[in-house]
Protein backbone atom coordinates (compact mmCIF):
# COMPACT_ATOMS: atom_id res chain seq x y z
CA UNK A 1 0.00 0.00 0.00
CA UNK A 2 1.53 3.28 -0.89
CA UNK A 3 -0.23 6.53 -1.06
CA UNK A 4 0.86 9.26 -3.20
CA UNK A 5 2.11 12.81 -1.13
CA UNK A 6 -1.09 14.57 -2.67
CA UNK A 7 -3.27 11.81 -1.36
CA UNK A 8 -1.33 11.58 2.12
CA UNK A 9 -1.69 15.57 2.30
CA UNK A 10 -5.56 15.66 1.76
CA UNK A 11 -6.04 12.74 4.31
CA UNK A 12 -3.78 14.89 6.64
CA UNK A 13 -5.67 18.12 6.07
CA UNK A 14 -9.12 16.43 6.20
CA UNK A 15 -8.62 15.06 9.65
CA UNK A 16 -7.40 18.55 10.79
CA UNK A 17 -10.35 20.06 9.19
CA UNK A 18 -12.87 17.21 10.81
CA UNK A 19 -11.54 18.22 14.38
CA UNK A 20 -11.40 21.91 13.89
CA UNK A 21 -14.96 22.41 12.42
CA UNK A 22 -15.93 19.84 15.00
CA UNK A 23 -14.86 21.93 17.38
CA UNK A 24 -16.36 25.07 16.29
CA UNK A 25 -19.95 23.42 16.64
CA UNK A 26 -19.15 22.63 19.97
CA UNK A 27 -18.35 26.40 21.37
CA UNK A 28 -21.02 27.09 24.10
CA UNK A 29 -21.72 30.18 22.25
CA UNK A 30 -21.91 28.47 18.69
CA UNK A 31 -24.54 25.94 20.16
CA UNK A 32 -26.67 28.38 21.97
CA UNK A 33 -27.17 30.76 18.69
CA UNK A 34 -26.63 28.68 15.86
CA UNK A 35 -26.78 24.94 16.46
CA UNK A 36 -29.90 25.16 18.63
CA UNK A 37 -31.71 27.42 16.11
CA UNK A 38 -30.29 26.07 13.21
CA UNK A 39 -32.35 22.38 14.75
CA UNK A 40 -35.29 23.96 15.87
CA UNK A 41 -35.73 25.31 12.32
CA UNK A 42 -35.33 21.73 11.22
CA UNK A 43 -37.54 20.56 13.85
CA UNK A 44 -40.44 23.08 12.37
CA UNK A 45 -39.56 21.81 8.37
CA UNK A 46 -39.72 18.06 9.37
CA UNK A 47 -42.72 18.74 11.56
CA UNK A 48 -44.57 20.29 8.85
CA UNK A 49 -43.52 17.75 6.30
CA UNK A 50 -45.48 15.16 8.50
CA UNK A 51 -48.52 17.33 9.06
CA UNK A 52 -48.69 17.45 5.13
CA UNK A 53 -48.66 13.74 4.94
CA UNK A 54 -51.33 13.66 7.22
CA UNK A 55 -49.34 12.89 10.74
CA UNK A 56 -50.75 15.41 13.32
CA UNK A 57 -47.62 16.99 15.14
CA UNK A 58 -46.89 19.67 16.65
CA UNK A 59 -43.11 21.12 17.21
CA UNK A 60 -41.68 22.87 20.31
CA UNK A 61 -37.97 23.59 20.10
CA UNK A 62 -36.41 20.58 18.82
CA UNK A 63 -39.34 18.25 19.53
CA UNK A 64 -41.67 17.10 17.19
CA UNK A 65 -44.36 15.20 19.24
CA UNK A 66 -47.59 13.82 18.37
CA UNK A 67 -50.51 12.01 20.12
CA UNK A 68 -48.71 8.47 20.11
CA UNK A 69 -45.15 9.28 19.68
CA UNK A 70 -42.03 12.33 19.87
CA UNK A 71 -38.85 12.60 19.01
CA UNK A 72 -36.15 15.53 20.45
CA UNK A 73 -33.55 16.12 17.26
CA UNK A 74 -30.52 16.81 19.54
CA UNK A 75 -26.58 17.18 18.13
CA UNK A 76 -25.18 14.04 16.44
CA UNK A 77 -29.77 14.21 14.82
CA UNK A 78 -29.15 17.16 13.16
CA UNK A 79 -27.39 16.61 9.89
CA UNK A 80 -24.81 18.97 10.97
CA UNK A 81 -21.78 15.75 11.99
CA UNK A 82 -21.98 15.02 8.42
CA UNK A 83 -22.14 17.90 6.55
CA UNK A 84 -19.34 18.72 8.96
CA UNK A 85 -17.79 15.42 7.37
CA UNK A 86 -18.40 16.39 3.64
CA UNK A 87 -17.17 20.17 4.17
CA UNK A 88 -13.76 18.97 5.59
CA UNK A 89 -13.27 16.40 2.55
CA UNK A 90 -14.07 19.62 -0.29
CA UNK A 91 -11.92 21.75 1.35
CA UNK A 92 -9.43 19.30 1.92
CA UNK A 93 -9.21 18.02 -2.01
CA UNK A 94 -7.32 19.60 -4.11
CA UNK A 95 -9.38 21.97 -6.21
CA UNK A 96 -9.93 25.68 -7.23
CA UNK A 97 -11.64 27.41 -3.67
CA UNK A 98 -14.35 28.66 -5.53
CA UNK A 99 -15.55 25.11 -6.54
CA UNK A 100 -14.72 23.90 -2.82
CA UNK A 101 -16.66 26.40 -1.72
CA UNK A 102 -19.90 25.73 -3.95
CA UNK A 103 -19.05 22.10 -4.08
CA UNK A 104 -19.82 22.34 0.45
CA UNK A 105 -22.77 24.78 0.21
CA UNK A 106 -24.22 22.19 -2.24
CA UNK A 107 -23.63 19.33 -0.37
CA UNK A 108 -24.91 20.70 2.90
CA UNK A 109 -28.21 21.42 1.38
CA UNK A 110 -28.54 18.35 0.02
CA UNK A 111 -27.28 16.26 3.56
CA UNK A 112 -30.25 18.59 5.40
CA UNK A 113 -32.59 17.76 3.09
CA UNK A 114 -32.19 14.30 3.36
CA UNK A 115 -31.85 14.82 7.14
CA UNK A 116 -35.64 15.91 6.88
CA UNK A 117 -36.29 12.76 5.19
CA UNK A 118 -34.69 11.28 8.28
CA UNK A 119 -36.30 12.43 11.25
CA UNK A 120 -39.62 12.55 9.66
CA UNK A 121 -38.91 8.25 8.77
CA UNK A 122 -37.59 8.17 12.26
CA UNK A 123 -41.14 9.75 13.52
CA UNK A 124 -42.93 7.58 11.20
CA UNK A 125 -40.89 4.50 12.60
CA UNK A 126 -41.36 5.33 16.52
CA UNK A 127 -45.19 5.44 15.73
CA UNK A 128 -45.76 2.61 13.28
CA UNK A 129 -42.73 0.59 13.94
CA UNK A 130 -40.85 0.87 17.63
CA UNK A 131 -39.52 -2.37 17.26
CA UNK A 132 -36.44 -1.32 14.63
CA UNK A 133 -36.67 2.39 15.60
CA UNK A 134 -33.76 1.95 17.50
CA UNK A 135 -31.82 0.35 14.85
CA UNK A 136 -32.70 2.60 12.24
CA UNK A 137 -31.78 5.57 14.53
CA UNK A 138 -28.33 4.49 15.33
CA UNK A 139 -27.05 2.06 12.59
CA UNK A 140 -28.98 2.34 9.42
CA UNK A 141 -29.55 6.45 9.16
CA UNK A 142 -26.42 7.58 10.60
CA UNK A 143 -24.63 4.93 7.93
CA UNK A 144 -26.72 6.45 5.12
CA UNK A 145 -25.86 9.97 6.15
CA UNK A 146 -22.52 9.40 6.04
CA UNK A 147 -22.26 7.45 2.92
CA UNK A 148 -24.61 10.18 1.36
CA UNK A 149 -21.72 12.21 2.55
CA UNK A 150 -19.00 10.13 1.03
CA UNK A 151 -21.18 9.77 -2.43
CA UNK A 152 -21.84 14.01 -2.99
CA UNK A 153 -17.97 14.00 -2.41
CA UNK A 154 -17.15 11.16 -5.01
CA UNK A 155 -19.50 13.39 -7.22
CA UNK A 156 -18.16 16.55 -6.55
CA UNK A 157 -14.62 15.18 -7.20
CA UNK A 158 -15.85 13.60 -10.66
CA UNK A 159 -17.10 17.14 -11.80
CA UNK A 160 -13.96 19.27 -10.04
CA UNK A 161 -11.45 16.63 -11.05
CA UNK A 162 -13.04 14.48 -13.56
CA UNK A 163 -9.96 12.80 -15.52
CA UNK A 164 -8.57 11.30 -12.64
CA UNK A 165 -10.13 11.88 -9.35
CA UNK A 166 -8.68 9.88 -7.11
CA UNK A 167 -4.61 10.35 -8.04
CA UNK A 168 -5.97 14.72 -8.43
CA UNK A 169 -6.10 14.41 -4.39
CA UNK B 1 -22.72 6.07 -9.97
CA UNK B 2 -26.14 4.37 -9.80
CA UNK B 3 -24.84 1.00 -10.28
CA UNK B 4 -22.07 2.30 -7.07
CA UNK B 5 -24.91 3.75 -4.88
CA UNK B 6 -27.09 0.44 -5.35
CA UNK B 7 -24.06 -1.91 -4.67
CA UNK B 8 -23.49 0.70 -1.29
CA UNK B 9 -26.94 0.05 -0.40
CA UNK B 10 -26.82 -3.91 -0.87
CA UNK B 11 -23.25 -3.19 1.52
CA UNK B 12 -25.13 -1.43 4.08
CA UNK B 13 -27.86 -4.48 4.08
CA UNK B 14 -24.94 -6.87 4.58
CA UNK B 15 -23.35 -4.71 7.23
CA UNK B 16 -26.42 -3.90 8.97
CA UNK B 17 -26.78 -7.72 9.31
CA UNK B 18 -23.22 -8.87 10.05
CA UNK B 19 -23.07 -6.14 12.77
CA UNK B 20 -25.88 -7.20 14.46
CA UNK B 21 -25.66 -10.89 14.05
CA UNK B 22 -21.60 -10.97 15.34
CA UNK B 23 -21.40 -7.78 17.56
CA UNK B 24 -21.83 -10.74 20.28
CA UNK B 25 -19.13 -12.65 19.22
CA UNK B 26 -17.04 -9.81 18.32
CA UNK B 27 -17.33 -8.52 22.07
CA UNK B 28 -15.62 -11.52 22.97
CA UNK B 29 -12.23 -10.18 20.81
CA UNK B 30 -12.74 -6.24 21.69
CA UNK B 31 -13.30 -7.38 25.92
CA UNK B 32 -9.62 -8.55 26.16
CA UNK B 33 -7.63 -6.14 24.12
CA UNK B 34 -9.50 -3.06 25.85
CA UNK B 35 -8.93 -4.11 28.94
CA UNK B 36 -4.90 -4.56 28.32
CA UNK B 37 -5.34 -1.24 27.12
CA UNK B 38 -7.04 0.24 30.24
CA UNK B 39 -4.76 -1.42 32.60
CA UNK B 40 -2.46 1.69 31.69
CA UNK B 41 -4.58 4.37 33.38
CA UNK B 42 -3.68 2.68 37.25
CA UNK B 43 -7.04 3.99 38.28
CA UNK B 44 -8.43 1.59 36.33
CA UNK B 45 -5.63 -1.08 36.50
CA UNK B 46 -7.91 -3.95 38.62
CA UNK B 47 -10.87 -3.11 36.33
CA UNK B 48 -12.42 -6.45 33.97
CA UNK B 49 -13.81 -6.24 30.93
CA UNK B 50 -16.53 -8.50 30.49
CA UNK B 51 -18.87 -9.20 27.45
CA UNK B 52 -22.66 -9.72 27.54
CA UNK B 53 -24.51 -9.65 24.37
CA UNK B 54 -24.72 -6.29 22.81
CA UNK B 55 -22.42 -4.67 25.72
CA UNK B 56 -19.71 -4.69 27.88
CA UNK B 57 -19.47 -4.74 31.48
CA UNK B 58 -16.56 -3.04 33.29
CA UNK B 59 -16.30 -4.83 37.44
CA UNK B 60 -13.42 -5.32 39.37
CA UNK B 61 -12.46 -6.99 42.69
CA UNK B 62 -11.46 -3.43 44.20
CA UNK B 63 -14.24 -0.47 45.15
CA UNK B 64 -14.19 0.37 41.57
CA UNK B 65 -18.22 1.15 40.49
CA UNK B 66 -19.48 -1.37 38.06
CA UNK B 67 -20.11 0.36 34.58
CA UNK B 68 -22.20 -1.11 31.41
CA UNK B 69 -20.56 0.33 28.37
CA UNK B 70 -23.34 -0.37 24.87
CA UNK B 71 -20.24 -1.49 22.86
CA UNK B 72 -22.61 -2.12 19.75
CA UNK B 73 -23.00 1.66 19.57
CA UNK B 74 -19.20 2.34 19.06
CA UNK B 75 -18.73 -0.45 16.42
CA UNK B 76 -21.44 -0.03 14.01
CA UNK B 77 -19.37 2.20 11.56
CA UNK B 78 -18.53 -1.41 10.40
CA UNK B 79 -21.45 -1.17 8.34
CA UNK B 80 -20.08 2.19 6.17
CA UNK B 81 -17.17 0.60 5.80
CA UNK B 82 -18.41 -2.75 4.23
CA UNK B 83 -20.86 -0.60 2.29
CA UNK B 84 -17.84 1.56 1.18
CA UNK B 85 -15.71 -1.29 -0.02
CA UNK B 86 -18.94 -2.84 -1.86
CA UNK B 87 -19.35 0.04 -4.08
CA UNK B 88 -16.14 -0.20 -5.04
CA UNK B 89 -15.57 -1.45 -8.68
CA UNK B 90 -15.20 -5.73 -8.75
CA UNK B 91 -16.09 -5.36 -4.92
CA UNK B 92 -14.96 -9.00 -5.29
CA UNK B 93 -11.58 -9.21 -6.34
CA UNK B 94 -8.56 -9.96 -4.47
CA UNK B 95 -7.16 -6.67 -3.76
CA UNK B 96 -10.49 -5.06 -3.25
CA UNK B 97 -10.80 -8.10 -0.46
CA UNK B 98 -7.53 -7.88 0.98
CA UNK B 99 -8.18 -3.77 1.40
CA UNK B 100 -10.91 -4.97 3.17
CA UNK B 101 -9.16 -7.49 5.73
CA UNK B 102 -6.51 -4.42 6.03
CA UNK B 103 -9.26 -2.04 7.34
CA UNK B 104 -10.76 -4.49 9.56
CA UNK B 105 -7.53 -4.96 11.77
CA UNK B 106 -7.67 -0.84 11.56
CA UNK B 107 -11.13 -0.39 12.47
CA UNK B 108 -10.98 -3.67 15.27
CA UNK B 109 -7.94 -1.20 16.78
CA UNK B 110 -10.19 1.97 16.46
CA UNK B 111 -12.80 0.46 18.10
CA UNK B 112 -10.78 -0.56 21.01
CA UNK B 113 -9.21 2.99 21.30
CA UNK B 114 -12.76 4.36 21.68
CA UNK B 115 -13.81 1.77 24.07
CA UNK B 116 -11.35 3.15 26.60
CA UNK B 117 -12.30 6.34 25.75
CA UNK B 118 -16.14 5.69 26.49
CA UNK B 119 -14.93 3.30 29.35
CA UNK B 120 -12.62 6.26 30.88
CA UNK B 121 -15.02 9.06 30.12
CA UNK B 122 -17.77 7.16 32.10
CA UNK B 123 -16.04 7.03 35.08
CA UNK B 124 -14.66 10.50 34.93
CA UNK B 125 -17.81 11.75 34.81
CA UNK B 126 -20.71 9.14 35.45
CA UNK B 127 -19.39 7.94 38.72
CA UNK B 128 -20.98 10.28 40.70
CA UNK B 129 -18.94 10.74 43.73
CA UNK B 130 -15.99 8.20 42.66
CA UNK B 131 -15.92 10.11 39.49
CA UNK B 132 -14.88 13.71 41.47
CA UNK B 133 -12.50 11.67 43.89
CA UNK B 134 -10.41 10.10 41.01
CA UNK B 135 -10.61 12.38 37.94
CA UNK B 136 -10.45 16.83 37.74
CA UNK B 137 -12.15 19.25 35.77
CA UNK B 138 -9.87 19.08 33.37
CA UNK B 139 -9.19 15.03 33.07
CA UNK B 140 -13.09 14.86 33.06
CA UNK B 141 -13.35 17.28 30.40
CA UNK B 142 -11.08 15.97 27.81
CA UNK B 143 -12.59 12.28 28.61
CA UNK B 144 -16.03 13.20 27.39
CA UNK B 145 -14.56 15.70 24.49
CA UNK B 146 -12.51 12.67 23.54
CA UNK B 147 -15.75 10.25 23.62
CA UNK B 148 -17.92 13.19 21.56
CA UNK B 149 -15.61 13.54 18.89
CA UNK B 150 -14.85 9.44 18.71
CA UNK B 151 -18.97 9.41 18.03
CA UNK B 152 -20.10 12.07 16.28
CA UNK B 153 -17.15 12.25 13.93
CA UNK B 154 -14.42 10.25 14.93
CA UNK B 155 -15.56 6.82 14.19
CA UNK B 156 -17.06 7.64 10.51
CA UNK B 157 -13.73 9.31 9.81
CA UNK B 158 -11.84 6.58 10.64
CA UNK B 159 -13.94 4.48 8.26
CA UNK B 160 -13.36 7.06 5.62
CA UNK B 161 -9.94 7.57 5.50
CA UNK B 162 -9.13 3.53 5.87
CA UNK B 163 -11.24 3.17 2.65
CA UNK B 164 -10.14 6.51 1.01
CA UNK B 165 -6.23 5.16 1.92
CA UNK B 166 -6.86 1.37 1.08
CA UNK B 167 -8.62 1.86 -2.12
CA UNK B 168 -6.80 4.75 -3.62
CA UNK B 169 -3.53 3.34 -2.73
CA UNK B 170 -1.08 1.90 -5.71
CA UNK B 171 -1.35 -2.27 -4.48
CA UNK B 172 -5.36 -1.92 -4.83
CA UNK B 173 -5.71 0.28 -7.53
CA UNK B 174 -3.28 -1.96 -10.11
Amino acid sequence: MALAPRQTRFLIVFAVLLIAFYAVITIGWVDTHVVLPFTAALARVSGAALNLIGEKVHVTGTVIGGSRFAVDIRGGCNGLEAVVFVCAAMLAFHAPVRKRIIGALAAAVILEALNVIRIDSLYLLGVYHRNVFEMFHLAVWQTLMFGAAVFLFLAWTSIVAPRNAPAST
Amino acid sequence: MLLRALSFLAGLAVGVWIWWAATPAYNHLLAPATQLLLHADRRLADAQVLPQEHKLFVTSSTPLPVATIPADQLTYNIILLLALFASNERPWRLANLRAIAIALVILFASHCVGLVISIESTYAVRQGVWSEQNYGDAAASFWLTAELVFRIVGMFGVVFASWWALSHSKSVST
